[in-house]
């Protein structure tokens, strides 16, 4: 079984995932990764690219994109769309990044997991870019969802574990 | 934070604190964000005290919206991408 992660007195964040845990993380990080990695990247312009700022970059249409990489201007597409040209890209990476770093530690064959305070706190960042990016998938988003209608599939049972799995790493870095 | 269709409703400013401060940093509820985490957000991003990461916690969760930090437009639009990159939902708009 999975045990919670607890703040250790020397400062380390420990938890126990079991293999088959590890597995759908890495799965769920990997098509996270995927999905932020942008399209365009080799139609970019290079020094647009080198300085990291993308072309026209309108708002996603992919209803989980659009979750992960929300409009800075909630009333104003335009200010909204010249902003994303600027920082889209930064939020892409940084995100990817630590999707990338928590996958590498999964793939260690213990299952006890030690990460430092700064790897948890990243840890927390990803399961909740996983729980946005699970919770669009869900429609827990949409206007018409109606949480005493929760679905039993496996998705949701995935969703219900990320959320436990959250809290225990929140519960250990606020301690 | 809720399961509750998010209303679009104008966020709600403390009269008098922000006159100076023209561009605020608006965080609005989800159905997602576990209430500890959108805390721990304002604690760890803003270094507000627990008290008030706290309470500006539940202005989201129960009023819909909360202006979390006001300033320059640079300095919101900073923190908007900082609350995106922690995947919460959050605007920056001119204070009324």
């Amino acid at each position: 079984m999975a045990e919670p992660f607890e703040l250790t007195s020397e400062g380390q964040v420990v938890g126990v995932l079991e293999p088959t845990e590890k597995i759908v993380l890495v799965e769920l990080l990997n098509q996270l990764t995927q999905l932020l990695t942008p399209e365009d990247e080799e139609h970019l312009d290079p020094l647009a690219q080198e300085v990291g700022i993308g072309t026209e970059t309108p708002e996603p249409t992919d209803p989980v994109l659009k979750r992960l990489l929300p409009n800075a201007y909630r009333f104003d597409p335009e200010k909204a769309n010249e902003f994303r040209r600027y920082t889209e890209r930064d939020l892409r990476v940084g995100k990817i990044s630590r999707a990338k770093a928590m996958v590498s530690i999964l793939r260690a064959d213990d299952d006890e997991i030690t990460l430092t305070r700064e790897q948890a706190e990243a840890w927390a960042m990803s399961l909740a870019d996983l729980r946005v990016a699970l919770g669009a998938k869900l429609g827990l988003f949409d206007a018409t969802h109606d949480d005493s209608l929760k679905s039993e599939s496996p998705e949701q049972s995935v969703y219900d574990w990320l959320t436990w799995l959250q809290g225990s790493v929140i519960e250990a870095i606020q301690s | 934070m809720v399961a509750a269709p998010i209303e679009v409703v104008e966020p709600i400013v403390e009269e008098g604190k922000f006159t100076d401060k023209p561009w605020i940093c608006i965080v609005w509820n989800d159905p997602v964000n576990l209430m500890s985490y959108v805390t721990y957000v304002f604690m760890t991003y803003f270094g507000y005290p627990q008290e008030k990461a706290t309470k500006l916690m539940m202005d989201v969760h129960t009023l819909g919206q909360a202006v979390v930090n006001s300033g320059t437009r640079e300095e919101m639009e900073r923190d908007v991408t900082a609350m995106h990159s922690y995947g919460l939902w959050a605007t920056l708009e001119k204070e009324m």
